[in-house]
């Protein structure tokens, strides 16, 4: 598998040619630095923009036209990497060779349609449209406390201010209250026109082709894009621990902790961290799983996981109320061990294969390709089979020394416990 | 060994019946990585009631055995945990238990045959104590915490307890707190010894391997183990009525916007189809009558009923379908309204038949590029139909209007329940 990288001006084009799936996945990828408003535009616009275009002006319409393409899965999201705020609008679709000749075209100019070619008149987006997309994001948003695992993680990291992953994940109602169909078209304009732009395609694909179709309806005309820095602002550790509870409706006590991580390297960046991350918590091999579920039964579920170009790590976990200081002191007590080497060659060497097993695996699914070779462009990192070389060299003394710069910021618990312990029998 | 092919979609399944009973299914393809095993036993929540293997007696379990049952599984008596030695591969182990079956399961690019052996090594031979029994139920109840803070799996609970009367799928997988106390070690050692041996049990191997390597060591690692004759499963019968249990239920919970479903239950022996088919054709209707291609979204969505689209699930429970319209909205009761309305004057036309049977048969090429897909659905082929079905893609053409029309005909859509999870 190769990717041959095309600089088309004003996007770059990925074409990684691969006769290993029976379908084709084009992903379109915008990205800026992020503000705090702009996350609330992009998660309207994405619903916006899937909902209908100007050739299929309504949801059915569109949806139908999906489905008649063989059922052409038609995916748009919102991810940040460090500074960046990304939009990702992807379709993957049966290659013609399974379907029926031309199909491979008609799919690709449905993508194109979708971005390029909204549902809009009179300079502004359909009011309808956005009117019932801003209801569904609304919902959304108040939706998000229905998860009380992902929803004590965002109350934490909102107590952080000015920092990239502090703004809610799906946006503000506050801010979404001012979104109208012309301001956030012209929100659109500047998203096709500002944007670094890279469009990505995975499968047996006709290179000409495809390349006919992109110069044709690509239709961004911006030489000049401002890069950023994608490495967040580092928190200054705490002397003393910040303690925040709320408390909530709920069987079980969430507890949430946000780790600092200062001054890292390179490598720590891109090997060291995803290590120590895993070693710690990362799945049921791991020092946290062992000692806090098997032995001592606090929980069901214990997780960390490192966010190195926002320079933190989380470690999260579902437990009862009374328990809470215990588990407290336990995590503690295994992240000092941890400075101190205190662990066996095991979890080290374990870590290490578990990732390196991800990264093989990844080869298997058009997604992780995309996200490797997207990767490589946002911070340069090398391709899977070097990453696998530099993850093998990773050592105990490596792994102690990134250990130091792991302090214990703030401790967030959601407390529940108010409700009745349920019978239904 | 036996060699399935599947029509049309051009992928090989490898089969063979083991000495000792156990089945072994095997697919491989080229240029992947991956592996993806499971080792499944036929014993899920749904098998509560049954004589223990070498006894006499009818013995009835409290929900949540098979659950827990799958934890203690893991247990060694000695040697490494199966976590530390599926990790040492840089293989990732999980575990799961539904209805039917619980799975045993790892995924990882290397050493696929050492690690083969060790999950077949670890699944038979248990080693339950009082002790590590006891030490499970506090994860156990947090596990149970974790799924009753979630308004959906509150909501999917409900629907069975209203629609089912008798049907053990009307129960719980997980159990409550106080049943999860109640578990034994003798407990697990009933269920072990009646629902694990070999001839209970199947293997499927998904990803990139040699075909005859792979099967010449399970067969290996079998033939030396002994086993006890297999003996005879005798489970407690039951008797399902078609009406609904409870036409209505409102559980309070902490949550911001209500969530609806409204059930539909559906006789299977009144259709004269396969179970299969009778899938794919209410697959068909239902969403061609209530997804965001229909009519009624559109309607819904002007009149501000709804926001997104009405979701469509499916339940097989062996006696009865329940189909599930799963929406979350403050105006339910408009949105009950309309479905029952609809519901009363059904168009279905050609032209949307044909359209659905595209995306069903697209959506079975789809999965079979992921390997995980491909475990599955082997999986799924041998808990609810005992073999591989060849020609689902042959299945999904032969659907046409006529029969369609005559299904509707023979449905009794206002049998059904509601459930709302909103706040006080």
């Amino acid at each position: 598998m190769n990717c041959e990288q095309i600089n088309m001006g004003a996007y770059n084009l990925h074409l990684i040619k691969t006769k290993k799936f029976r379908s084709i996945m084009v992903d379109v990828n915008f990205r800026r630095k992020i503000t705090e408003e702009e996350v609330t535009y992009r998660n309207l616009l994405k619903m916006v923009l899937l909902n209908s275009s100007y050739d299929y002006p309504n949801e059915r319409e569109l949806t139908m036209a999906t489905e008649d393409l063989y059922d052409l899965k038609l995916i748009s999201s919102l991810t940040r990497y460090g500074n960046f705020i990304n939009s990702s609008f992807k379709i993957r679709f049966l290659n013609e060779k399974y379907t029926e000749k031309g199909m491979n075209s008609e799919s690709v100019k449905l993508l194109m349609d979708v971005i390029f070619h909204p549902n809009v008149k009179d300079n502004k987006f359909d009011e309808d449209v956005v009117n019932l997309c801003k209801k569904r994001l609304h919902k959304a948003i108040k939706s998000v406390k229905d998860n009380k695992i992902k929803y004590a993680q965002n109350q934490l990291l909102k107590t952080i201010k000015d920092r990239p992953y502090s703004y809610a994940t799906l946006g503000e109602i506050d801010i979404l209250k001012d979104v109208n169909a012309s301001n956030l078209y012209e929100f659109y304009k500047t998203m096709i026109n500002n944007d670094l732009i890279d469009i990505f395609v995975v499968g047996d694909i006709d290179e000409k082709e495809i390349k006919d179709i992109f110069k044709e309806y690509v239709n961004a005309r911006t030489y000049k894009k401002i890069d950023t820095d994608i490495i967040a602002k580092e928190l200054v550790p705490n002397k003393k621990i910040n303690m925040l509870n709320e408390s909530v409706e709920a069987n079980q006590t969430q507890l949430v902790m946000l780790c600092s991580l200062n001054d890292l390297t390179l490598k720590e960046r891109q090997y060291v961290a995803m290590v120590y991350a895993e070693m710690l918590g990362g799945s049921s091999s791991s020092i946290l799983f062992n000692k806090v579920r098997e032995e001592n039964s606090y929980c069901y579920y214990i997780n960390s996981y490192v966010k190195p170009y926002d320079n933190i790590m989380l470690i999260y976990s579902g437990i009862e109320g009374n328990s809470k200081d215990d588990v407290i002191k336990l995590i503690k007590d295994i992240l000092n061990d941890i400075e101190k080497g205190k662990f066996i060659d095991d979890n080290l060497n374990n870590a290490k294969e578990t990732i390196i097993s991800s990264i093989t695996s990844g080869l298997d699914y058009q997604n992780s390709i995309i996200s490797t070779y997207y990767a490589k462009e946002l911070v340069g990192s090398k391709d899977a089979k070097e990453r696998i070389e530099e993850f093998k060299k990773i050592t105990k003394e490596d792994v102690v020394a990134f250990s130091k710069k792991v302090k214990i910021h703030t401790i967030y618990t959601l407390e529940g416990g108010d409700t009745d312990e349920e019978d239904n029998d | 060994m036996k060699k399935i092919t599947i029509n049309h979609v051009g992928e090989t399944i490898y089969y063979e019946k083991l000495d000792n009973g156990m089945d072994v299914y095997l697919c491989s393809k080229e240029d992947y990585h991956n592996n993806y095993v499971t080792l499944t036993s036929k014993f899920g929540s749904v098998y509560h009631t049954f004589i223990p293997y070498g006894e006499k007696k009818e013995y009835h379990l409290p929900n949540g055995v098979a659950h827990f049952l799958e934890h203690k599984l893991f247990a060694q008596k000695e040697g490494p945990q199966p976590s530390e030695f599926f990790a040492m591969s840089g293989a990732i182990d999980n575990a799961f238990t539904t209805f039917k079956n619980t799975s045993y399961l790892f995924n990882g690019p290397n050493n696929l045959k050492e690690n083969i052996l060790f999950l077949l090594k670890y699944v038979q031979e248990p080693y339950f104590t009082k002790e590590n029994v006891e030490s499970e139920k506090g994860i156990i109840v947090q596990e149970i915490h974790m799924c009753d803070d979630q308004p959906e799996d509150r909501l999917a609970e409900a629907i069975r307890k209203t629609t089912l009367h008798n049907n053990p799928f009307r129960e719980s997988i997980i159990g409550t707190a106080k049943e999860v106390n109640s578990v034994t070690k003798d407990m697990l050692y009933k269920c072990y010894n009646t629902f694990y041996h070999p001839s209970n049990m199947f293997l499927v191997v998904t990803g990139n391997f040699d075909i005859d390597d792979i099967m010449e060591a399970i067969k290996d690692d079998q033939r030396n183990k002994k086993f006890r004759d297999s003996g005879k499963i005798v489970l407690k019968e039951f008797k399902e009525p078609d009406k609904v249990c409870k036409k209505e239920e409102i559980i309070n919970m902490d949550t911001e916007i209500p969530k609806v479903a409204y059930n539909i239950k559906i006789p299977i022996d009144k259709l004269g189809l396969s179970k299969r088919e009778i899938q794919i054709y209410l697959n068909i209707l239902f969403n061609v009558l209530f997804d965001d291609t229909s009519i009624a979204h559109e309607e819904l969505v002007k009149d501000k009923i709804i926001t997104s689209p009405i979701a469509v699930e499916t339940l097989n429970c062996d006696t009865h379908f329940v189909v599930s319209l799963y929406n979350e909205t403050k105006e339910y009761e408009k949105l009950i309204s309309k479905i029952k309305d609809v519901l009363k004057n059904i168009k279905i036309s050609d032209k949307d038949i044909e359209r659905k049977k595209r995306v069903i048969k697209s959506n079975e090429l789809f999965a079979y590029e992921n390997i995980e897909f491909i475990n599955d659905i082997i999986i799924d082929n041998v808990v609810y139909e005992g073999e591989i079905e060849d020609n689902m893609i042959g299945i999904i053409d032969s659907v046409n209007k006529e029969k369609m029309d005559e299904i509707i005909d023979k449905i009794d859509f206002t049998n059904a329940s509601l459930v709302v999870v909103k706040k006080k």
